[in-house]
């Protein structure tokens, strides 16, 4: 009765032992916070343009979403697949990251029609990478 | 104060308190990643803290005694000994991740970092439970907590489609991201299930004085209060899924949720949002670090009690003060709140037969109880729910760290 827990958690073990990914797997993994941090920056952009969030919150949305796009230009320089196949995603976390400066510098300027060109950018920017995803065998968007 | 009042009082109360910042989180993720998929574990914790709930009211209400008093007294000190070292840890990782989340929305509304205000959040928390008295901390943070209605408010004005929402409310396996959907739903049921409100309510019946005439009004404010609550949480999940989903958006970081009342309330939402998760979470961080010392107290048999003058039970107030000051630092030190707040759902949820079986076995005890003491229904249907918490929470937690989400 005692061993209970411990089975379970081996199962849970060995399901996950033989349950290994494909390389594309892995890149979809990797590169998953890309689509979900440009579509939160293009959210940002959209309200504040519409005055219903402070410049602080878009500040520090920016800075968080540059946080996880660095961490996920590295997970995905390591996932298992050609250059040829990184380097798109690699451009796009590089867009991603210029339009969050963008934005960044349009709100610091009190400037709504730069914004929302950064929002604007941002949307174009997400369709592109949904596409890519879709190339990797993504069904989810 | 007459019954009906109390009964009504106590139902706001259940309605304002059920609302922290583990269901916000775990509503957020789980409406964002599968949309209307995680009512049911709503639904299903729910049931089962009515039932645990209604147990601990009923137990405080007609012996007068706190359940760690009773198992104390039982089965020895050593045989708590191991659930209370569990529920000291549980207590304190979620009044960590209680205060992370009054930090956060300090943050959102001042620009400030997160950790910048650990220390005046813990400061203010212990103000309030070195001077108030028990029934105003929990009223004044339930009422507060109120402002929570406002995700309830904006799922009805999103018109979610019936159909996918009735569908919901009953397991369904996930098409992708089977470890995350699990992991999220250990994690709501753990938010709702969080330990330390068995405790919390049964110390807090014995600070009211209740009797054995309060078990109906228990009952009551167990079904309805947690049953009404329960909504809230429900419709966090909703609110998510009709704000945050469509736009592709999957919660990695709190400032990711922070815009989901903003489509129903634009000029407000932001606020609301921000109000909303941190009186919710102040309220809770302040039952929490009661919860914790009250456990503590009452295991080593020292006075205790909220309403009597520090003076008089000092090593209470010094347990709450330590646990905040610590519980404060893991925040200060740069623990990921939102990150803080996951794991500990879940880990609630995992726990829970140590924490939950010695109370089980206190409430079959028929010469304490006697015709209040539980009957095989009540034994069967609360050790199911409890078994398949467990089992969910053990196969999700290390499929989820060790790399499945």
């Amino acid at each position: 009765m005692q061993r209970a827990p411990l089975l379970l958690i081996l199962t849970a073990l060995a399901l996950l032992g033989c349950s290994s990914k494909s390389p594309d797997e892995e890149l979809l993994d990797a590169t998953r916070p890309l689509g979900s941090w440009v579509a939160t920056l293009q959210w940002t952009a959209e309200a504040w343009t519409a005055n219903r969030v402070p410049t602080s919150f878009v500040r520090n949305v920016v800075d968080s979403a540059r946080d996880s796009l660095d961490k996920t230009r590295e997970a995905t320089a390591k996932a298992p697949i050609g250059p040829g196949e990184r380097a798109p995603f690699a451009v796009a976390i590089a867009e991603a990251r210029a339009a969050g400066s963008g934005l960044l510098q349009a709100v610091e300027r009190a400037d709504r029609a730069g914004a929302m060109r950064q929002a604007g950018r941002l949307a174009g920017l997400k369709k592109r990478i949904e596409a890519l995803r879709r190339q990797h065998g993504d069904t989810s968007s | 104060m007459k019954k009906w009042l109390q009964l009504a009082l106590g139902i706001l109360t259940a309605v304002g308190g059920f609302f922290d910042v583990g269901a916000l989180a775990t509503g957020a993720q789980a409406g964002a990643s599968f949309r209307f998929q995680h009512l049911w574990a709503v639904l299903f914790s729910t049931v089962l803290v009515i039932v645990l709930v209604e147990m601990s009211g009923r137990f405080a209400a007609v012996t007068r005694m706190t359940f760690v008093d009773a198992i104390r007294d039982h089965f020895g000190f050593t045989f708590w000994l191991g659930p209370f070292v569990i529920l000291t840890l549980i207590h304190f990782l979620t009044l960590s991740a209680e205060i992370g989340g009054v930090c956060f929305a300090l943050h959102l509304v001042s620009g400030l970092p997160t950790a910048a205000w650990a220390l005046p959040v813990a400061i203010v928390a212990w103000l309030f439970l070195w001077r108030a008295t028990f029934s105003s901390i929990e009223n004044a943070t339930s009422v507060l907590g109120l402002i929570t209605l406002a995700f309830v408010v904006a799922a009805v004005r999103h018109h979610p489609p019936t159909g996918q929402l009735l569908a919901g409310l009953l397991p369904s396996f996930p098409t992708h991201d089977g470890a995350n959907y699990w992991y999220i739903a250990v994690g709501i049921i753990g938010a709702v299930l969080s330990p330390y409100l068995f405790y919390f309510y049964s110390s807090g019946a014995v600070e009211d004085e209740w009797d054995a005439s309060y078990v109906g009004v228990n009952r009551g404010i167990s079904a309805i209060g947690m049953g009404f609550g329960s909504v809230i949480a429900m419709a966090a999940i909703v609110v998510a899924a009709m704000t945050i989903a469509p736009r592709g958006i999957e919660i990695d970081d709190y400032h990711q949720a922070a815009l989901m009342l903003t489509d129903t309330f634009p000029f407000w939402g932001f606020l609301l949002f921000a109000a909303g998760l941190g009186i919710a979470c102040f309220g809770a961080a302040l039952e929490v670090g009661l919860s914790m010392a009250y456990t503590t107290a009452q295991t080593f048999g020292w006075n205790w009690g909220e309403n009597l003058d520090p003076r008089e039970d000092s090593r209470f107030c010094l347990s709450y003060t330590v646990a905040i000051l610590l519980a404060a630092l893991l925040i200060l030190f740069g623990i990921d709140p939102l990150k803080l707040t996951l794991l500990t759902m879940a880990v609630n949820a995992a726990i829970l037969p140590f924490v939950t079986i010695p109370f089980l076995l206190i409430m079959n005890d028929r010469k304490l109880l006697r015709e209040n003491a539980n009957g095989w229904f009540t034994n069967t249907v609360t050790l199911i729910l409890i078994a398949v918490s467990f089992v969910l929470a053990v196969v999700s937690i290390p499929l989820m760290l060790i790399g499945g989400g």
